[in-house]
């Protein structure tokens, strides 16, 4: 039996269970989507990705999309990606613990909307002090590019 | 008698010009030649044409609001010409910046050398510009505005990244 693959995207994203509480050896991934974002030659994110959005929704609040990638197959989260970005195009992810966050003061929260989706947060308003935090994150990060 | 100053701080610096009078628009003339000659230097010329094709790019690629996907702001033509003007300005011997788009529409520039250092730093519209730096365990970051001239803090980040 075979399944189509929009199908099997479809199923692959619904089978992903929720989580609640991370810890901080708990892997998380923010998903590439312009590729000035990261260096293909020198195997590195920079820091510009990490810098939080402001969500109007929530006060504008200062956030960082991420998803907890805990006992998931690569597959899986690629297709978490496609799911929550549907048309922008993904081509990669900055891997990284969300303990690297919560050495620099930031929180990494998970609101399972959709699943496995959460934010940074925690971030100074200022631009200069976001980009030092910024800088942490993107150091401690590893690059995966989209096969 | 009319003079005029050559900076340090770039060749391709926008020359500000506050001489009036015949010898100033001779000097003018010459020191936009030799501008103009050290920008198509194979050489010295090579780290602005890369950094500035990189920010043409970015400036189409970036151009619409949420063009991350996660509701980035449009870069601007004012962010654009703000950007120009900043690289303009830097001094040839540094080398090429990698140049990205931060969420808010600013373009940023990141440095790296063989030590693992990294100077990031972002312009904004009216000049304002927001680094974070690493040199080994040491840290900085802070805001600085420019006009014509590079900030010294700026140069003085540069100068402990790469001299």
């Amino acid at each position: 039996m075979s399944f189509h693959p929009l199908l099997l995207r479809i199923w692959n994203v619904f089978s992903v269970s929720r989580v609640s509480n991370l810890s901080p050896a708990d892997p998380i991934s923010h998903f590439l989507t312009h590729k000035n974002h990261f260096s293909p030659q020198n195997n590195r994110v920079k820091p510009a990705p990490f810098l939080p959005r402001a969500n109007k929704k929530i006060s504008g609040r200062l956030e960082t999309s991420v998803f907890a990638t805990r006992d998931l197959s690569e597959s899986q989260i690629w297709n978490l990606g496609r799911a929550y970005l549907r048309k922008t195009r993904i081509y990669g992810c900055a891997n990284l613990q969300v303990g690297v966050a919560e050495k620099i003061k930031l929180q990494v929260v998970i609101d399972n909307s959709p699943r496995r989706h959460g934010n940074i947060l925690g971030w100074p308003p200022e631009k200069d002090a976001q980009k030092d935090l910024a800088l942490d994150l993107a150091r401690h990060s590893g690059l995966r590019i989209l096969p | 008698m009319t003079t005029i100053a050559m900076r340090f701080d770039g060749f391709l610096t926008p020359h500000t010009d506050r001489g009036i009078g015949n010898d100033a628009v001779v000097l003018q003339g010459r020191f936009l030649d030799f501008r103009r000659e050290i920008s198509h230097s194979e050489s010295l010329g090579k780290s602005y044409r890369d950094a500035r094709n990189a920010l043409l790019e970015a400036y189409w690629e970036c151009g619409t609001n949420n063009w991350d996907g996660y509701g980035a702001a449009a870069v601007s033509l004012g962010d654009l010409c703000t950007a120009m003007k900043f690289i303009s300005i830097l001094p040839t011997s540094i080398p090429t910046p990698e140049v990205s788009v931060d969420p808010d529409g600013e373009f940023s520039f990141d440095w790296h050398n063989k030590d693992c250092d990294v100077l990031s730093l972002s312009i904004g519209l009216h000049g304002r510009i927001s680094y974070a730096a690493r040199f080994g365990e040491s840290r900085t970051h802070g805001t600085e505005y420019f006009a014509d001239e590079l900030p010294p803090a700026v140069i003085a980040n540069l100068e402990r990244l790469f001299c």
